[in-house]
């Protein structure tokens, strides 16, 4: 009886492994790989300076490069930092030429890829992934599209260069459409509509579901249109209480206006046979995402009705003031009698 | 040659300050959208906050470059600020403190106010020698702090929301954008408490400007850094305000049409170039001189326009009905 016992426990102990092997496969196909601008240690923090498109590494010339960390998962915030990139990494520079940039292996268990930034613009960095499991290939692609902009070198804003880049390599790509009248200081807010346009092989794609996903988990899905574009209107998930708490705990600085990511995410799924590395599938399912920032609407820290208090307050004391001052400059002499 | 310098000094220069001032508003507020774009080292209140301006005030790039981490400040950073110094600089000595007299937006905005306040009949105020000297210091101080803020914020010591912080009180950011339809600035931002303190001093000096340039000629350039930041490289200029003072008979007509009311244009009779601090080089000073030769401009030593007789009767005499 014993002698049984203990193959029927290894097999078992097989059994549990391989199913959590599988539910991990499972899990991996399902979880989002996107490029995160945001560093995973304080020390790497501390390197980076603020710039209008993200933290970004200034050398001794003032010239940007930018990093970005490969991560997976929705939970954006708590998304893991991969150490293990089996893609390739691509980036399409201003002259729309596909440049191979440079990779970082760190001892953080992290990769992430940097690329100089000489021009003002918009760049696109790639990341794109494949593999098949049980007869279904997975093309996962992560997009960061990244702004090089510095107030030093100017304003003239040309709209030709802040146009979103289409490249027909890539087989499901993400572009966000520009706001009216938007320059390189535009922030994105919450309350505003945004428009992605979903592309398959350089083509507008109908019908794709397109989902955005906020910092704070709110989940919200569209179907792109006949031209391929999902619109959606951002809402504020920050509130004044939320933020005083967030302070203590985070020791921020800024209260009331913060910026929060979002990761927008699609998925398409064709079904069409094929092979990949010797392995045999039906169908492909791409899966595309595109990170950004939105930030607290000025609405909600801005205040024009107090400004025109205080403005009023300033013209009323000078202008009151000089008044008086001069009605008691004119004030006729009077002969005081005193009452001897 | 005689003819020509006889124009010159006979000049309407009334009338010819009003047109050069409106050319240089156009340029300055408006100059966007005819794509001017003249940089951002320009030595005058051409708002950066204005969207279509057609340069940018240097005050603006300087805060910014000052306000840079000290480890890039003190390094190569620090050959960016020091062009963008040298080329405020050669803007600068090209019309000296002509700047404030004849480009500057925030002072034409100051001088049409006084001229609507000229057509209401209402009288002009006017500072005590001791109100004028403590004022002065005032336009030194703001310099000061505009230049030791940002670098405290470099340094560390204190907060980015302090980031341009004389931009943030200074009126032009609110009143220049305003003439594009802009009124995007006139706003108390609550996001911190050194935005909401700056910016809510920037809108009570905003009500400061409106009221106190509609009774004192030119109010804010008394305050104005950008006129100490003038002063510290005036010498350098080619463009001259000379005063020859054998020739003076301390009739104060020049201090009297004098907006900024410097009395030293009256009364000192020793200095030769008698530029002064707080001059806006308007050269009002110059047409109310009765005394051929007395007072006069000279680019490169060489005279370009001078106080005569005849042009000092013919800008006195009222025009005939």
């Amino acid at each position: 009886m014993r002698k049984f016992k203990i193959p029927m426990l290894f097999l078992f102990m097989v059994l549990v492994i391989t199913t959590n092997a599988h539910a991990s496969t499972k899990q991996q196909n399902s979880q989002p790989i996107w490029l995160s601008g945001t560093p995973p240690t304080m020390e790497t923090m501390k390197k980076l300076r603020r710039s209008h498109g993200g933290y970004v590494l200034q050398d001794k010339e003032g010239l940007y490069s930018k990093i970005l960390w490969l991560r997976q998962g929705d939970a954006l915030k708590k998304s893991d930092y991969i150490s293990n990139a089996e893609g390739t990494f691509f980036l399409i520079d201003k002259q729309s030429n596909l440049q191979q940039p440079l990779i970082n292996k760190s001892n953080d268990d992290t990769v992430s890829i940097q690329f100089k930034m000489p021009d003002e613009g918009y760049y696109n960095a790639y990341y794109m992934q494949s593999h098949v499991d049980e007869g279904v290939q997975y093309v996962n692609i992560a997009k960061a599209e990244v702004l090089k902009h510095s107030c030093r070198l100017g304003h003239d804003f040309d709209i030709t260069k802040m146009q979103p880049q289409q490249n027909s390599q890539i087989p499901l790509d993400i572009l966000r459409l520009r706001f009216d009248d938007e320059n390189y200081h535009t922030r994105f807010s919450s309350g505003k509509n945004v428009l992605f346009k979903v592309l398959f092989s350089g083509k507008p794609l109908a019908g794709a579901e397109v989902t955005i996903t906020t910092e704070e988990g709110w989940v919200r899905h569209s179907q792109s249109d006949a031209d391929g574009i999902a619109s959606f209107n951002v809402i504020q998930d920050r509130f004044k209480d939320d933020e005083h708490k967030k302070e203590k705990e985070e020791n921020s600085r800024h209260p009331r206006r913060r910026s929060e990511q979002f990761l927008v995410t699609v998925q398409y799924k064709q079904a069409v046979a094929g092979n990949y590395k010797g392995q045999a599938y039906t169908s492909t399912v791409y899966t595309s995402t595109f990170p950004g920032v939105f930030t607290t609407p000025q609405s909600i820290y801005k205040s024009s009705a107090y400004a025109l208090m205080i403005g009023s307050a300033g013209f009323l004391v000078l202008g009151v003031g000089t008044y008086m001052y001069r009605r008691r400059r004119i004030k006729p002499f009077k002969e005081v009698d005193l009452d001897e | 040659m005689n003819k020509v310098k006889s124009w010159v000094n006979n000049v309407d220069l009334r009338r010819f300050r009003f047109w050069f001032q409106l050319g240089s508003f156009i340029l300055l507020v408006y100059g966007g959208r005819l794509a001017i774009d003249l940089g951002s080292n320009l030595p005058t209140f051409s708002c950066g906050y204005n969207r279509d301006n057609g340069g940018v005030c240097y005050l603006l790039p300087l805060q910014h470059q000052l306000a840079q981490p000290w480890s890039r400040l003190f390094s190569g950073m620090g050959i960016a600020v020091l062009t963008g110094l040298g080329t405020f600089v050669l803007w600068f000595i090209v019309i000296n403190k002509a700047w404030c007299g004849y480009v500057c937006p925030l002072g034409t905005i100051q001088d049409w106010i006084t001229a609507l306040r000229k057509k209401m009949g209402i009288r002009y105020s006017t500072y005590s020698d001791d109100q004028f000297q403590k004022l002065k210091v005032i336009k030194y101080i703001l310099l000061l702090l505009l230049i030791f803020i940002p670098l405290g914020i470099g340094g560390q010591f204190l907060s980015h929301d302090m980031g341009t912080p004389f931009c943030k009180i200074c009126p032009g950011r609110m009143i220049v954008p305003m003439f594009n339809g802009d009124f995007s600035q006139w706003v108390i931002d609550f996001a911190s408490t050194e935005k909401m303190i700056l910016t809510a001093l920037g809108m009570f000096i905003t009500g400061l400007f409106l009221i106190g340039s509609f009774i004192k000629k030119r109010f804010f350039c008394f305050f104005c850094p950008m006129s100490a930041l003038h002063y510290i490289f005036a010498k350098l200029s080619p463009l001259k305000l000379i005063k020859d003072g054998d020739k003076c008979t301390r009739c104060g007509d020049c201090y009297r049409v004098c907006d900024m009311e410097i009395r030293p244009i009256a009364d000192d009779v020793v200095s030769i170039d008698i530029l002064k601090d707080d001059c806006i080089m308007c050269l009002k000073c110059v047409a109310a001189c009765p005394e051929d030769g007395c007072l006069k401009v000279n680019v490169f030593g060489k005279t370009v326009f001078e106080a005569t007789e005849s042009g000092f009767k013919k800008r006195m005499t009222p025009p005939a009905e």
